[in-house]
C-alpha cells in the first residue's frame, strides 16, 4: 500500500489540506493542486497512481481534467475519484469512459475518502515508475 | 254584407264558417282579415248589373214547370179544346224559363270568368280580391273551398314570412356572433387552433398562423396534421380526438426553433348529440410560449444547485476537520488550534452565506423590513470607514477619506446602507495588495440632486469581460478567487439595497492591475 502516489486537486485549500493529511497519515505520497490546469501539469510530472479531484474548479473542471488525463498517453490509465458539492452523477458507461471510479459527494468523511482510495489502489500494483 | 237574402250568391262571413277548425292561430288570422272584408264589401256594391245574373240555372226550372203544369191543367180540365189564352200563357212561361236559363248561363259565365280572374290575380297578391267577386249559390261551395284554401295559403305565407324574418335575423346575429368570436380569437396573444372531429382545422388565430407559418383560409379547411409539423403534438391531437370526450384532455410541450410551447388540448362538444359519447368531438389547442418559463426554471434550478454547492463547501470542511480531530489524527496542539479555527471560519462562512441569501431573497420578494428615515450620509460612511480602517492598516493600505459635510441627507434604511458601504470597503481591502491605496469619497451632484459614494482601490482589478456579471449572484472573478474568501453574494446584496430598496444606482469602473471603483448614487433629500 505504501508508496502509492495520490494527487489531490481542489480549489478549496482546506479540503485539499484535510484530504492530503488523511492520506499522508495512511502512508501515501501526496501532491496537491488548486485547479484543473495545475492538476494536469502536476499529474504529468508527479505520475500519481490515483487522482482525487473536485468537480467544480476554476480554469478546468474535474470532468475536463479527466478528459485531459485520458487524452495524454502518460496519464491515460490513472483512476479518478471525483469529489463534488453539486448533485452530480454519471451512469456506468460514462464512468468507464472517463476513468472515474467513484463519486464522493461533499460533505464527505475523510475515513470514507481513505477507504475509497485503498479500495481502488489495492486492486492494482504500484506503478513501475513509483 | 248586411242582407244575404238580397244577394244570396254572395259570400258572407257566415258562409266561411264551414272552414274546419284549425286551432287558435288560424282563427285569429281569420279575425284579423275581417277588416279587409268590410272594405271589400263596399267595393262590391258598385258591381255592374251583370253581377246579379249569376244565379243557379235551376231557378229557370220554375217557369218551365209552371208552363208544363199549365199545359196539363189546360188539357185535362175537361173543356177538350185548348184556348189561345192557355197556349199564350204556356208559351210566355216557357219564354220566361228560357230567358232565365240564358240569364243564369250568362251570369254564371261572367261570375266564373271573374272567379278565374280573381283567383289568378288573387293568388298572386291577396285573397281579399276574391271577396269582391259575386258568386251564385251553387258556386258557393267551390268558392268557399277556394277561399278556405286561399286563407290557408295566406296564413302559411304569413308564417313563412315570419319565419323568414326570424331566420334572417338569426343569420345576422349568427354572423355578428361569428365575427365577434373570430375577432376575440384573433386578438388573443396566445396561439389557438380549433380542430373539428374529422381532424380538419376549423379556426386558427393570428398568433397560431405566425407560430406554424401558414395562412388560415376558412373555405379550405386544411387538415391539422398538414399545418402542425411537430410529431408529438400531432400524436397528442390524434389521441385526443380518438379518446372518449371525458378523457380527451392532453398537455404536451414542443419546440419551434428557439421557442418552447406548451400545448393544452381540450375537447369541444359542438354536435347536437352532446350526450352521445360516440359522437365525435372537436378540439381546442391552446398554446403558450413557455420559453421564458423554461429559462426561468432552468435558472432557478441552476441557482439551487449553486446554493447547494456553496453551502456544502464550508460544510465539507467542518465535517472533515471534526472527523480528523475526533479520530485523534492530529498530534500537536498548534495544528489542533489551527483546525478549530478552520471549523470556526467555515461555520461563520456558512452563517454569513445563509444571512446574505435570506437578505437577498427578502429584498427580491419585497418582504424585507425597511425603516427608511432621513439620515446623514457622511455619518454612515464615516462609521463604515472607522470599522474597516484597522483591516486596511493591517495590510499597510493607505486609507483616504474624502467626505462631505453632514447636511447631505438621504431617505434610507440606516442598517442596510451601512452594510452596503461596509461591503464595498471590505471588498476593496480584500482585493488590494499590501501597500495599496483605498479612497472613500462622497460627491454631491447639484444638478441631479443625488450623491455619489465611491470606493476606489488600487487592487487587482476586474477583467473587462467579467464587469457585466459582477453583481450577479455567486459570481466571482476566477483569477481573483485566491485573494480572498467570499460568498459571491455581497455585491448582489449591495446592488439590491441600492437599486431596489433605495431607488439608486450602482456604478463600476475597473482595469486589471490598476484597481476598481465601485460607486452608489443615491437621491438626496432637499
Amino acid at each position: 500500500m505504501a508508496g502509492h502516489r495520490v494527487l489531490v486537486c481542489d480549489d478549496e485549500p482546506h479540503i485539499v489540506h484535510v484530504v492530503a493529511m488523511k492520506l499522508r497519515n495512511a502512508g501515501y505520497e501526496v501532491a496537491t493542486a488548486a485547479d484543473g490546469e495545475e492538476g494536469f501539469e502536476t499529474a504529468k510530472t508527479f505520475k500519481p497512481d490515483l487522482v482525487m479531484t473536485d468537480y467544480q474548479m476554476p480554469y478546468l473542471s474535474g470532468l475536463e481534467l479527466c478528459a485531459k488525463l485520458r487524452g495524454d498517453a502518460m496519464t491515460a490509465s490513472i483512476p479518478v475519484i471525483m469529489l463534488t458539492a453539486r448533485g452530480f452523477s454519471l451512469d456506468a458507461e460514462e464512468m468507464k469512459n472517463s476513468n472515474i471510479r467513484k463519486i464522493l459527494p461533499k460533505p464527505f468523511s475523510p475515513r470514507e475518502v481513505l477507504a475509497s482510495v485503498q479500495e481502488i489502489l489495492n486492486r492494482q500494483p504500484c506503478a513501475p515508475n513509483a | 254584407m248586411s242582407d244575404p237574402a238580397v244577394k244570396p250568391w254572395l259570400l258572407t262571413d257566415d258562409d266561411t264558417d264551414v272552414v274546419s277548425e284549425k286551432g287558435g292561430d288560424a282563427r285569429s288570422s281569420r279575425e284579423s282579415s275581417k277588416d279587409h272584408r268590410v272594405a271589400a264589401d263596399d267595393a262590391m256594391r258598385s258591381r255592374t248589373w251583370i253581377s246579379y245574373l249569376g244565379f243557379s240555372p235551376y231557378w229557370s226550372m220554375i217557369p218551365f214547370a209552371c208552363a208544363a203544369g199549365w199545359a196539363l191543367w189546360a188539357l185535362f180540365s175537361g173543356s177538350g179544346a185548348i184556348s189561345r189564352g192557355h197556349v199564350f200563357a204556356v208559351v210566355i212561361l216557357s219564354f220566361i224559363g228560357v230567358g232565365m236559363m240564358v240569364a243564369a248561363w250568362v251570369g254564371r259565365k261572367a261570375a266564373m270568368s271573374r272567379m278565374v280572374d280573381a283567383i289568378q290575380h288573387g293568388m298572386a297578391t291577396s285573397h281579399d280580391d276574391l271577396r269582391e267577386v259575386p258568386v251564385s249559390t251553387d258556386l258557393r261551395q267551390i268558392w268557399t273551398a277556394i277561399e278556405e284554401h286561399a286563407e290557408n295559403v295566406e296564413y302559411q305565407m304569413r308564417e313563412l314570412a315570419n319565419s323568414h324574418k326570424q331566420i334572417s335575423l338569426e343569420l345576422t346575429l349568427a354572423g355578428a356572433q361569428r365575427r365577434l368570436v373570430s375577432g376575440i380569437l384573433s386578438s388573443l396573444p396566445d396561439p389557438l387552433l380549433v380542430i373539428d372531429s374529422y381532424g380538419q382545422l376549423q379556426q386558427a388565430n393570428r398568433a397560431a398562423e405566425e407560430v406554424f407559418g401558414f395562412t388560415f383560409d376558412e373555405r379550405e379547411r386544411p387538415s391539422a396534421d398538414a399545418v402542425i409539423g411537430m410529431e408529438n403534438l400531432q400524436k397528442a391531437i390524434r389521441q385526443a380526438r380518438e379518446a372518449d370526450v371525458r378523457a380527451a384532455e392532453r398537455r404536451v410541450e414542443f419546440e419551434i426553433g428557439e421557442r418552447c410551447f406548451g400545448a393544452h388540448i381540450l375537447p369541444v362538444v359542438t354536435s347536437e348529440k352532446s350526450g352521445d359519447p360516440s359522437a365525435g368531438h372537436g378540439l381546442i389547442v391552446m398554446l403558450r410560449d413557455i420559453t421564458r418559463d423554461r429559462e426561468a426554471s432552468r435558472k432557478k434550478s441552476e441557482f439551487v444547485a449553486h446554493v447547494a454547492h456553496e453551502l456544502r463547501t464550508p460544510l465539507a470542511s467542518i465535517r472533515a476537520y471534526v472527523e480528523l480531530l475526533v479520530d485523534g489524527e492530529v498530534a500537536d496542539e498548534k495544528t489542533r488550534k489551527e483546525y478549530y479555527d478552520i471549523i470556526d471560519t467555515s461555520a461563520e462562512r456558512l452563517g454569513r452565506l445563509i444571512d446574505n441569501m435570506l437578505n437577498i431573497s427578502r429584498i427580491e420578494a419585497g418582504t424585507v423590513r425597511i425603516n427608511k428615515e432621513p439620515i446623514a450620509v457622511s455619518m454612515v460612511v464615516k462609521e463604515a470607514c472607522d470599522v474597516m480602517r484597522p483591516s486596511a492598516d493591517e495590510k499597510k493600505i493607505k486609507f483616504i477619506e474624502q467626505l462631505t459635510p453632514v447636511m447631505n441627507r438621504v431617505l434610507a434604511d440606516r442598517d442596510l446602507l451601512y452594510q452596503s458601504v461596509l461591503n464595498l470597503i471590505s471588498n476593496a481591502v480584500k482585493y488590494t495588495p499590501e501597500g495599496g491605496e483605498i479612497t472613500v469619497r462622497m460627491m454631491p451632484r447639484e444638478e441631479s440632486q443625488t450623491i455619489a459614494i465611491e470606493v476606489q482601490d488600487t487592487g487587482v482589478g476586474i477583467p473587462k469581460e467579467d464587469l457585466p456579471r459582477m453583481f450577479q449572484k455567486f459570481f466571482r472573478v476566477e483569477a481573483n478567487k485566491g485573494m480572498a474568501k467570499g460568498t459571491g453574494l455581497g455585491l448582489n446584496l449591495v446592488k439590491n439595497v441600492v437599486e431596489t430598496v433605495h431607488g439608486g444606482q450602482m456604478t463600476l469602473a475597473s482595469e486589471v492591475g490598476k484597481g476598481s471603483t465601485f460607486g452608489m448614487v443615491l437621491p438626496l433629500i432637499l
